[in-house]
């Protein structure tokens, strides 16, 4: 506890904390609340709002979903400039050089990553929570409205059934999911913060890694080697909390596959694995 | 006497380029011990290594021979190089990071920025101090642990006169209370003025070491001046210790093979029949053996 201490008044005073945790906190709200409350489309002559969860289950799904990406801009950053501004200042130097020992000085970015990532969830959670009882005070969708508004959207004839929002505990199982793969995308930028020690470089390395998962699926599905991509890192994160069907959740119908075990073991070795090598790295390399 | 750091066969390579080269010294409990060596001879290095920020690339050092100790320098106080901290923190928050790390109360806090006189400014931020008080706030960093040891490395480097004296007679001061201190500097005369023992360092090697004291009475020279020193000159050739004569300012600087006092040369010379204008003891200055060993 005294470790994470530590940190914590080391990164109070640091400004980039200070942006993007407020930005976290400010506008995961608005856009995983309020925009679904107040963002309409006119069918019909009545309101229709694409957005806005028809159940519990779909309201715990999009809020957790939503702010996986939040997390990984926001929050992977301030993780991510944390450790390279330590590097930027020297400061890392000096912690070792008043007898910090380097053993202590990884545990206690460890912790700060574990703590960050905890007080996510707990605050996600709390949205869920906020928003599903929100979004269940409204009349319930008409059936009816979403078939003509995907119509209008794809021009497919689609089943809907007017659902019941169910209770609170449908899908709240996704705030394990989304604490899961943020734990990935938080081991990945701790690696890549300590490999790359400057921030943008690393910030760089961070991003082109997803995307050239992404671009390295498409070649791989070309070349009917497409299973190997649930074992690269960034997709196997993305895998556990996937991607809705955008038609799905647009009229607010998305109803979550079950936990994808496969990917989350993944995920949890490969976390393992990255926080074993900004260890190796971290002993092997003279601190200067 | 109880060893504090021993050094065996420490070595450094970057890439191709050997930093420090088979370095063993010993330092001991009470020792101001002064590292000298021109720019770039792997002082920084060497203290760099001692203080787990670089890795040796061979041999081993140890902290009162404890490996416990070794690993965890809590009770050490260091500076090495520029004075770093938070530079968007103030000072005092700065060591209230510091205590943390260390394990020690922050009530001390106060009392080392009084002691380096900065409690005026302890809520202005990091990067707002003048380097003469970033340095002292790094010494206040040092001291809050209240250590046993000290490593200091270039403490006066980039002060004004002013700051240079302020901290030396810091480091005096804290000397005097009995801790061992361990000090970089290529500037000879701090060495001279602070250190009870010395080793000297070129290209990562040890050319000497030993104690200030030994260095300053190791020569036995004289500085004679008569009305007739050509006369001098050939009757100090008789004196059975003679060893070597210059001349600097017309004036003779003379070297003796025992341990002379002045007495007795002027006993000498006035059995000579000479008699002397001027007698001075030389002592040689750290500096002029510095210059002799550097230059073989």
């Amino acid at each position: 506890m005294k470790l994470l201490q530590i940190e914590y008044k080391k990164i109070v005073g640091n400004k980039s904390f200070k942006v993007f945790s407020i930005m976290f906190l400010v506008f995961l709200p608005l856009i995983a609340i309020l925009f679904p409350i107040y963002w309409s489309v006119p069918i019909g002559g009545e309101n229709f709002y694409p957005f806005m969860p028809t159940s519990y289950e779909a309201a715990w799904y999009s809020v957790s979903f939503i702010s996986s990406w939040f997390c990984f801009f926001l929050l992977s950053f301030i993780l991510i400039y944390h450790i390279t501004n330590e590097y930027n200042f020297r400061t890392v130097r000096q912690n070792i050089i008043d007898g910090q020992t380097r053993t202590e000085y990884l545990k206690a970015k460890i912790f700060l990553m574990l703590s960050i990532l905890f007080f996510a969830t707990l605050y996600v959670f709390i949205i869920g929570l906020v928003g599903g009882l929100i979004f269940s005070t409204f009349e319930p969708k008409d059936a009816g409205m979403i078939q003509t508004f995907l119509k209008t959207f794809n021009g497919l004839e689609t089943e809907v059934e007017t659902q019941d929002f169910g209770v609170i505990t449908d899908g709240m199982f996704n705030i394990v999911r989304f604490f899961i793969q943020n734990l990935g995308a938080f081991s990945l930028a701790f690696l890549v913060a300590f490999l790359a020690k400057r921030g943008i470089l690393a910030i760089l390395i961070f991003f082109g890694l997803f995307l050239s998962e992404k671009i390295g699926e498409i070649i791989l599905k070309v070349n009917e080697f497409g299973f190997v991509k649930d074992y690269l890192p960034t997709n196997a994160f993305m895998d556990v909390l996937p991607y809705p069907n955008l038609m799905e959740l647009l009229s607010g119908i998305t109803s979550p596959d079950s936990m994808n075990w496969k990917a989350v073991v993944i995920t949890i070795i490969y976390s393992l694995l990255f926080i074993f090598f900004a260890r190796l790295l971290f002993f092997k390399r003279d601190i200067t | 006497m109880s060893v504090v750091l021993e050094i065996k066969n420490l070595t450094k390579k970057f890439g191709s380029f050997t930093a420090v080269n088979n370095l063993s010294l010993t330092v001991e409990k009470g020792n101001v011990f002064g590292i000298l060596g021109p720019n770039g001879s792997g002082k920084t290095t060497t203290l760099g290594m001692v203080l787990d920020v670089l890795n040796p690339s061979g041999g081993s050092y140890s902290w009162y021979g404890d490996s416990q100790v070794t690993n965890n320098r809590k009770k050490i106080g260091s500076i090495l190089e520029h004075p770093i901290f938070y530079p968007e923190l103030s000072g005092y928050k700065n060591l209230e990071i510091t205590s943390l790390i260390k394990g020690v109360n922050t009530s001390r806090i106060d009392e080392v920025l009084t002691r380096v006189d900065l409690i005026q400014r302890k809520d202005s931020p990091f990067s707002s101090y003048s380097l003469g008080m970033k340095q002292r706030l790094a010494l206040a960093a040092a001291l809050l642990s209240n250590p046993e040891v000290l490593v200091l490395d270039e403490p006066t480097n980039g002060l004004d006169p002013e700051g240079i004296r302020q901290m030396r007679e810091l480091i005096i001061s804290i000397a005097k209370e009995g801790k061992t201190i361990i000090i970089s500097s290529h500037i000879l005369d701090e060495i001279q003025k602070m250190c009870s023992h010395y080793a000297i360092l070129k290209h990562g090697k040890l050319l000497k070491q030993g104690a200030i004291e030994d260095i300053l009475s190791s020569k036995n020279q004289f500085l004679l001046d008569s009305n007739n020193n050509e006369e001098l000159k050939s009757k100090i050739n008789e004196h059975p210790s003679f060893s070597s004569i210059e001349e600097s300012e017309g004036k003779l600087k003379i070297t003796f093979n025992d341990l002379m006092k002045g007495s007795e040369i002027n006993q000498f010379m006035f059995t000579q029949g000479i008699v002397l204008n001027e007698l001075t003891e030389l002592k040689t200055s750290l500096e002029d053996e510095f210059l002799e060993i550097i230059k073989k």
